[in-house]
């Protein structure tokens, strides 16, 4: 039996034995749901790197939320940074510093957004850092810039609460306002007077803490330098005066220094990044705006085609621009600009030729027709559509001929062919077309097209979706010819003579070279009859009068209001008209497939 | 306790515990392990075409495509390509864009090794396996080998150079980086080499009517000839700035009338298998090619910039007969729209990836005895090839044979409208840009000028300055999976 029991006891300890095997290791399951650590578990790692930045964190008070949750950037100057900035400021260690000079500043190298490297621009950080003022991001030899003036030696540093950007310089917020930064620049001295002078120095100047309304908070001053005036043949500042002050009281904001002063300021703080991409800066000055653009690297100011002359702009100085101050950017010209006095003039716009379009078209132009909507966007920034899905998007043209048919001329022999209409998904329902300058004034709006049966009726809003967008009251029928206006195309009606007065009364005008017209250029053919089909179908059409608020280029949009029809390639549009709406002259010149050749009332 | 019983536990207990070896011991039932492989020439040639298969399934032509073109100027991102796509225009590079992804690239690399590693096994047991054969075959694997790591060295420059195949895990190693001149040397060595074992045919050619041409079968176009290897050791020594050898080596090939131009440019050309390819990636009775999703499809992701090529690449003639038109320009290569034609038009297309063309070595000669100094000569097939493709008066330059700095620009724009979309424009232009060390560096300047969005315009130009910035990082992948790998330092900081 006792055998027994130590053969039991045996069996037993082996099955033992055998349970121990088997049995597992307890598995240690992660709880947390990431192991990377917070941008302040980040510093607290590397604290070879960061520790007196972490002190700097603490003592202002933003060492705890960088801890916690959230979505945050931050550029981290290493220890040999701080310690420079120490020396520099003639201290020897943190604690001889306040706690509220370091609270303030310090959240000047937060920003609370996760904003890495491929969201840098040249220009502004799009969101502001905690001290309320925003961050410059250039990049210099290949390595980004902060502020012009820290190197990142360390980019998009992941973190779970946000990203880290590891910089070899303190960021100081800029200890001068726009009007002081011009003030201690000798370079300056004409334009500080002129700003003394009519009072702008205040609108430019700022003390943190000082409540100013949202939109002066930033402001932007593009100013010429001393030797800029003096080039011009302005010595200093009474030459300045003198040239403008028409009242002798620069205070005055009806005189002409204030104008020309205002006219280089605008509120919202632009680096030359924005200003390209706005195109279009309002001024101080009321209703007078700068217009931008960058020419290869240039950019330059008011450059433009105006009325058929071209104007050379003012070119921005691209070392001495984009110089932050506590309330704004700072720019330098190269030029001198001024509002220009300019009397309103009749715009004929053959729609396909604005310069971008003209860019766009190339060898194309006046030479093939071509597409307008290539890989999926307009070829140029001055016409676009309502959108870029829809199948028949790639029919929408540019047209040229030589033909000099009677029919349908086309003046300057080329139009827009599209394909727009309101009841069909696969158009798209309006197009707008950016105007060439328009001087500030009324207009009369002449719609040319060729008539079309097909055709939808458009209804024209000039500078839809702005402020002041304005909505023309007569509805244009592109599939309507020039006897919609009650005169009708026999030799009692549009062969009279008074056949294009009752047409005006109506609103519509024979647009292109008709029988009996002054020719000065002799063009021979391509003149239109006055009289049967053939005299029908070019038909100007009255859509309204615009009140042209700014002298700028503007937006004019041609939307499908009706018509039942909707082929494609029905809408042939050929030019656009604003002739001053207190002109007499409404009809005249007429125009002509052969480019240049105008046509006059006969004499 | 029942004594039965605890026998009975006992033997359940041993049971348990006894491991069946046997049973996990097993061989793959759907695949073939490598002592089974390498024992006859059938199978090496089995891995030969495999290579090839490597080279067309989609992923390698991507890369050609892509490195060569999406850093140029002829090809935009369309409104669905990806942000990665864009970010590369604007000089915007992270090691996580997948533009940096080789992979595909080093999957036929290994390939290639396999076969250069083990042949010699299949030699060894097939006596039937003659060493005529074997030389090819391991010839036309070192020659796409080669051709791999061109690519690699011209896009990444400091490249892992792994010459040993890796067929079972632990097989990968840590390989540290070579520098790009130990690259060269080594794709030079190795071309050296496989132009002695690989012939001249792969099928002979049925003799032409004409006597003097003969006509050949696709084989000789879509496996690696001697020609082939010849024409890329050329554009190696090209590229590696030795002129005298990439003019001689291109005369081996331009001195015989085996290739030659078929006058107007046609769709015919860019499909393949004509007399002026010398060696194409072919997808004739094979699978489709990657080119359509990639260029022509409705929502394909990369189109040509027509507004830019046709203005400044193929310029129409504005005197003389305007209604004149190079055969190669839109409508040819590219149509209305910015598709890109010259990858067929039909989905699927089945169109061969052209990699060298007698255009090209003509291109490479000239180019090369330019820099030797032999302007009046590099004119001569310029205007050749010119004429051939009835190129527009408003593209030829007024260049003095003197001018050697204006042929080598003329050259360069000629080979934009040759080899347009065939993933060599940005390797042009930085070719011609670091000659001289980098005298020509403006030409990049200007590039990217045009490329980047405006708003980052100045950075891009900024960057395009440090050279680092003119090859891709390495991905942040390679680098997680191999830690000797050292990242390009301009994109460390």
């Amino acid at each position: 039996m006792k055998r027994h029991i130590h053969f039991n006891r045996l069996i037993l300890l082996m099955a033992l034995a055998y349970c121990c095997l088997l049995s597992c290791n307890k598995t240690v399951y992660r709880e947390s749901t990431t192991d990377e650590v917070n941008i302040a578990g980040y510093f607290d790692k590397h604290t070879e790197t960061y520790s007196l930045f972490v002190n700097m964190l603490t003592r202002a008070k933003a060492y705890g939320f960088l801890s916690a949750y959230g979505t945050y950037t931050v550029f981290a100057p290493t220890n040999d940074a701080v310690n420079s900035w120490i020396k520099d400021n003639g201290k020897n260690s943190l604690t001889d510093f306040q706690d509220d000079e370091l609270s303030s500043f310090v959240r000047y190298h937060i920003i609370r957004d996760t904003v890495a490297s491929l969201r840098f621009t040249d220009g502004k950080i799009k969101t502001p850092t905690l001290f309320g003022e925003f961050l410059y991001t250039d990049v210099r030899n290949g390595i980004v810039r902060v502020n012009k003036s820290a190197l990142i030696s360390q980019m998009n540093i992941q973190c779970g609460n946000g990203i880290v950007h590891t910089i070899n310089k303190v960021l100081v917020p800029p200890a001068k306002s726009l009007a002081e930064t011009i003030e201690s620049n000798p370079r300056y001295s004409i334009f500080t007077q002129a700003l003394k002078a009519t009072g702008f120095y205040d609108t430019l100047y700022f003390q943190r803490g000082q409540t100013v309304s949202t939109e002066k908070r930033f402001q932007t001053a593009i100013i010429e330098s001393d030797s800029v005036f003096n080039a011009e043949g302005i010595a200093d500042f009474n030459a300045l005066k003198a040239r403008y002050s028409h009242t002798g009281n620069p205070r005055n904001p009806s005189d002409s220094l204030w104008l020309y002063v205002a006219y280089h300021l605008s509120n919202g703080g632009n680096y030359l990044e924005d200003i390209v991409g706005l195109s279009t800066l309002y001024t101080l000055a009321p209703k007078e705006i700068i217009n931008a653009k960058l020419v290869g690297t240039r950019v330059l100011l008011n450059d433009a085609v105006f009325n058929g002359v071209y104007e050379p702009g003012a070119e921005l100085n691209p070392n001495q621009s984009d110089v932050t101050a506590s309330n704004g950017v700072l720019h330098e010209s190269l030029h001198t600009f001024a509002i220009k006095v300019r009397a309103q003039v009749p715009v004929y716009f053959d729609v396909a030729t604005s310069p971008e379009l003209l860019t766009a078209l190339g060898a194309s132009y006046r030479n093939a027709n071509k597409p307008l909507v290539e890989n999926g966007a307009s070829i140029a920034s001055s016409i676009s559509f309502e959108n870029y899905t829809v199948i028949t998007i790639g029919s929408n043209a540019y047209n040229y001929t030589t033909s000099l048919g009677l029919t349908r001329p086309y003046a300057n022999g080329d139009w827009l062919n599209l394909s727009v209409c309101t009841n069909n998904a696969n158009r798209v329902k309006y197009f707008d077309l950016k105007t060439p300058y328009l001087v500030k004034g009324r207009y009369k709006v002449w719609i040319c097209y060729a008539q079309n049966a097909s055709a939808p009726n458009f209804q024209v809003v000039f500078n839809p979706g702005r402020e002041n967008e304005q909505i023309l009251p007569n509805i244009v029928f592109f599939n309507q010819n020039l006897t919609a206006s009650g005169v009708a195309s026999n030799a009692a009606g549009m062969g009279s003579a008074n056949a294009d007065n009752l047409m005006l009364a109506q609103g519509y005008k024979r647009y292109m070279a008709t029988a009996g017209d002054y020719n000065p250029s002799g063009v021979v053919g391509g003149i239109k009859p006055l009289t049967g089909n053939d005299a029908v179908a070019n038909v100007g059409r009255l859509a309204g009068i615009i009140d042209v608020e700014t002298t700028d280029r503007h937006i004019i949009r041609l939307k499908t209001v009706s018509g039942t029809a909707c082929a494609s390639n029905t809408v042939w549009l050929d030019m656009i008209q604003f002739i001053p709406a207190d002109d007499i002259e409404q009809i005249y010149p007429r125009f002509h497939p052969v480019a240049g050749a105008l046509f006059y009332r006969p004499q | 306790m029942n004594t039965m019983h605890k026998y009975l536990l006992i033997a359940l207990l041993l049971a348990s515990t006894t491991a069946c070896n046997k049973w996990l011991d097993l061989q793959p039932q759907d695949g073939i392990t490598k002592a089974e492989f390498w024992k006859t020439k059938e199978d090496v040639k089995a891995a030969l075409y495999g290579i090839y298969s490597s080279l067309n399934d989609g992923g390698v032509e991507e890369r050609l495509f892509l490195w060569g073109e999406l850093r140029g100027d002829m090809v935009v991102p369309t409104t669905n390509a990806t942000d990665d796509d864009r970010l590369v225009k604007n000089m915007n590079i992270l090691s996580t864009n997948d533009l940096s992804n080789w992979a595909p690239v080093y999957k036929a690399i290994n390939n290639c090794n396999l076969l250069i590693d083990f042949a010699g096994d299949a030699k060894a047991s097939d006596p039937t396996f003659t060493n005529e054969l074997y030389n090819t075959y391991i010839g036309e694997a070192l020659t796409v080998r080669s051709l791999l790591y061109f690519y690699l060295v011209r896009t990444f420059r400091d490249i892992p150079l792994k010459l040993k195949g890796a067929y079972k895990d632990t097989d990968i190693q840590s390989t540290p980086q070579s520098t790009p001149e130990q690259v060269i040397q080594q794709i030079i060595s190795d071309l050296i080499k496989a132009q002695e074992f690989v012939p001249d045919y792969h099928e002979a050619p049925a003799s032409g009517t004409g006597g003097a041409v003969s006509l050949e079968t696709a084989v000789n176009k879509g496996r690696i000839t001697k020609p082939a290897v010849t024409a890329l050791l050329a554009d190696v020594y090209l590229w590696n700035e030795e002129y005298a050898k990439a003019a001689a080596e291109a005369d081996k090939i331009l001195s015989t009338a085996r290739y030659r131009l078929l006058g107007q440019a046609g769709l015919s050309i860019y499909e393949g298998s004509t007399r002026e390819t010398i060696f194409e990636i072919s997808h004739k009775e094979s699978i489709p090619s990657v080119m359509y999703a990639l260029v022509l499809d409705a929502r394909k992701q990369f189109a040509a910039d027509n507004v830019y090529i046709n203005s400044n690449i193929f310029m129409p003639n504005l005197e003389g007969d305007v209604n004149l038109r190079d055969s190669r320009s839109e409508g040819t290569q590219y149509i209305v729209g910015g598709a890109i034609s010259k990858y067929g038009i039909e989905n699927p297309t089945y169109y061969n990836f052209q990699v060298y063309r007698i255009s090209d070595v003509m291109l490479i000669k000239a180019e090369a005895v330019n820099e030797l100094g032999r302007g009046a000569e590099a004119l001569e097939i310029l205007n050749t090839l010119r004429e051939e493709r009835g190129a527009l008066a408003a593209t030829a330059r007024e260049v003095n044979e003197t001018d050697l700095e204006g042929i080598a620009s003329y050259i360069i724009e000629e080979r934009a409208r040759e080899l347009a979309f065939e993933g060599k424009r940005w390797f042009d232009l930085l070719r011609l840009a670091k000659r001289n060390s980098y005298s020509n560096l403006n030409i990049l300047v200007e590039l990217v000028s045009k490329n980047a969005d405006d708003a980052l315009k100045q950075s891009a130009i900024n960057k395009i300055g440090d050279i680092n910035s003119h090859y891709l990082p390495i991905s942040e992948n390679e680098l997680f999976r191999d830690p000797a790998l050292k990242q390009n330092p301009f994109y460390l900081k």
